[in-house]
């Protein structure tokens, strides 16, 4: 079997003939549970602002919106921006779920398929240190929603801004679904430079990533 | 497959081959610059850069040096998710377990993110063999599959493809989709295989990707792309295997944290890609998409020899590509004249590793220790010394040509006796320097015509360091 053999030919390497003893396994598994951040990048900018400058210097587009109720003037002004029909698939989650989108306006709670245009998301949380949205699956949150559409509009609460990645995983932590299946980190749009070593993008995912910040 | 994957014996050959092919030249040359401006410029933004270099050189010499404990724990946590950890000895022993998996899921067509896991141990050959189809779906990696080359970077794998070469391939393999006419500029190439590539992320029965790290804690893997075709291979198809090596397992996601502020800065100059996902076995009760089956196969291949010896360090790379961009001889030759997947200085220290020094022997030699490759590696890996180690070792294997033995047998036999070789240093150092006194040069010397046939041998001064600074403490200056 090549999982005996692996590990034995680790542990000669590692010039032990057995398994750990018990207290070097304690130490290790105190190490791993007192999870502290190594080195946190500092900076002094306001966390939102921070947010939506990185975002738009990664290539996406944002709007600040009073409440949730904004969210449908955004995606319905978003949608005819981009001359894109009034048809999309959204994520099933609040404030989502609840929104008046009116007449004419189709809003599909399902997994996306190949050649829908346009998918809505809520962020579990965003990192205003790189401008990255964090979006994690769950019933009613498709991963196919991230990386299928040609664009992607992501909504997120003012208060899940955080100011680095290392303040997202103890949020995640609490979650009864520790680890989630899927935990997608999206910093701006899909984007390839294999071709002359230049930017295009939309490569495979969205063309465009356009945030929605919620005040709250 | 193709010639160039077939031996790692004829660098000498290849490189004269590369220098004198244009369109490489040209493609290289292009790259060269924006990999290194841009890395320069997103470190000089990052006051913290050389502390997060240390902190991530002690959590992989932290996980290293507990390798075995943290397999397991992350081999626990998969298996907590649903999902099944398979480990691979040798590349035989990895393509039979993913044929194996493809079979049971009666799998016709792959979709294929990049890793250069399956690069190393040539799973594509074995899925050809098996009629399995596969499709590579990094833009990258899809433009070398068309062309049925291997990758020349290992994250920019097709940079020695021209623009024009790439509307060709498309235009000659794209024909069976329909599509009629040839797409010239980037925006239609990239059009055109995201429309191709789109369906073979909808129709594949398996996805198969690499791993930027795999997270013991939570026994997830992570991908990092640009493109997002990682993640649409991880999410889509019904069963999932991820490929990794050993060395890729890190404790916490706090650790990862490190590793991708140095990773995508190291790489393209990028604080984050685009899409930097963790995945944690299949879809659960309730998940509206996500794959039934979720399989990691790790891979030794020799990671737990290099574990044991003095190549241990190599096990730290995160296989950035900052070596391969800020090398000299990678830039002058490109990645195929290394004759393995992986090339430049990483490549010229795995392949001999791997596949054997005697079966790479020049790599380590093509190398002019100027030391940037350590300078940049974000890991901060000796790579000079560890090419310096293997021509060591290839000495003592007695692989090194005899007249160099002979040579270095010779000068290690002078440079160890100061006097000996002071006058014997002395004595050449007059009889060339007067008898290149009215040129300066040499365009022709006897022994040394491997010198003399790129340039000239500059004529010596005529007196020795040693004897001038004797001379000048006498004088009391």
């Amino acid at each position: 079997m090549s999982r005996e053999r692996i590990l034995a030919d680790i542990r000669r390497a590692l010039r032990r003939r057995e398994a750990l003893d018990p207290n070097v396994v304690r130490s290790l598994s105190a190490r791993d549970a007192a999870v502290t951040p190594h080195v946190l990048p500092a900076y002094d900018e306001d966390l939102v602002a921070r947010l939506v400058r990185k975002h738009e210097a990664l290539h996406g587009s944002a709007v600040r919106v009073a409440n949730a109720g904004g969210i449908v003037n955004a995606v319905i002004e978003y949608l005819r921006a981009h001359d894109l029909p009034e048809r999309f698939v959204s994520a099933a989650l609040a404030p989502l779920t609840e929104l008046p989108w009116g007449d004419g306006v189709a809003c599909e709670f399902r997994p996306a398929r190949g050649d829908d245009r346009l998918a809505v998301s809520v962020a579990d949380a965003a990192i205003a240190e790189t401008g990255t949205l964090v979006l994690v699956s769950a019933p009613g949150a498709p991963m196919s929603h991230n990386y299928l559409p040609e664009h992607h509009v992501v909504v997120v609460e003012s208060a899940r801004v955080v100011k680095w990645q290392e303040d997202v995983w103890p949020l995640l932590r609490q979650r009864p679904d520790f680890p989630p299946r899927g935990i997608a980190m999206i910093s701006g749009p899909s984007k390839t430079a294999d071709v002359e070593q230049t930017i295009e993008y939309g490569a495979h995912g969205p063309r465009n990533v356009h945030l929605v910040v919620v005040e709250s | 497959m193709s010639v160039v994957a077939e031996s790692t014996r004829a660098f000498a050959r290849r490189s004269r081959k590369a220098l004198l092919d244009g369109d490489l030249q040209a493609a290289l040359k292009r790259a060269r610059g924006g990999f290194v401006d841009h890395r320069r410029s997103a470190i000089e933004a990052l006051p913290e850069f050389e502390r997060l270099r240390d902190a991530a050189n002690e959590i992989r010499e932290h996980t290293l040096s507990h390798l075995d404990y943290y397999l397991e724990l992350f081999e626990r946590n998969v298996a907590a998710n649903g999902g099944t950890v398979h480990w691979a000895s040798t590349p035989a022993d990895l393509n039979r377990i993913v044929l194996d998996i493809c079979r049971s899921a009666g799998a016709k067509l792959v979709a294929k993110g990049k890793s250069m896991v399956s690069e190393e141990v040539d799973l594509h050959v074995a899925l050809k063999e098996a009629g399995i189809e596969r499709m590579e779906t990094d833009l990258g990696e899809y433009i070398i599959q068309l062309a049925d080359e291997p990758p020349s970077h290992i994250i920019a794998p097709a940079v020695h493809k021209t623009r024009e070469q790439i509307t060709e391939l498309f235009h000659r393999h794209h024909a069976r989709y329909g599509i009629e006419g040839r797409a010239e500029d980037r925006e239609a190439i990239v059009a055109e295989a995201r429309r191709v590539l789109r369906k073979a992320f909808l129709d594949a029965d398996v996805g198969i990707t690499g791993a930027n790290f795999l997270i013991a804690e939570t026994g997830s893997n992570i991908i990092v792309t640009n493109e997002g075709n990682g993640d649409l291979s991880s999410c889509l198809p019904k069963v999932h295997i991820v490929t990794a090596g050993i060395e890729k397992v890190i404790p916490t996601l706090e650790d990862l944290s490190v590793f991708l502020r140095l990773l995508g800065r190291s790489a393209t100059g990028q604080e984050m890609s685009a899409y930097s996902t963790l995945y944690s076995g299949p879809a659960r009760e309730g998940d509206d998409d996500g794959p039934r089956e979720y399989h990691v196969v790790l891979l030794d291949n020799g990671r737990s020899t290099m574990l044991g010896n003095e190549f241990r360090e190599m096990l730290r790379c995160i296989r950035c590509g900052a070596c391969l961009n800020h090398c000299p001889v990678y830039s002058s030759i490109g990645g195929h004249a290394y004759g393995w997947v992986y090339s430049g200085p990483m490549g010229a220290v795995l392949t001999p590793l791997v596949k054997g020094i005697d079966a790479a022997f020049d790599l380590p030699n093509a190398c002019t220790l100027n030391g940037r490759c350590q300078e940049v590696c974000p890991m901060r890996i000796p790579l000079p010394s560890l090419l310096r180690r293997l021509r060591q070792r290839q000495l003592e294997a007695r692989f090194t040509p005899r007249g160099q033995r002979f040579m270095l047998a010779a000068w290690s036999y002078a440079a160890a006796r100061p006097r000996f070789y002071r006058l014997l240093t002395g004595a050449a150092g007059r009889v060339l320097g007067r008898l290149g006194r009215r040129k300066g040069r040499f365009s022709w010397l006897p022994l040394a015509r491997g010198w003399t046939r790129g340039r000239d041998f500059p004529a010596p001064q005529g007196a020795t360091f040693m004897s001038q600074w004797a001379k000048a403490r006498r004088n009391g200056s």
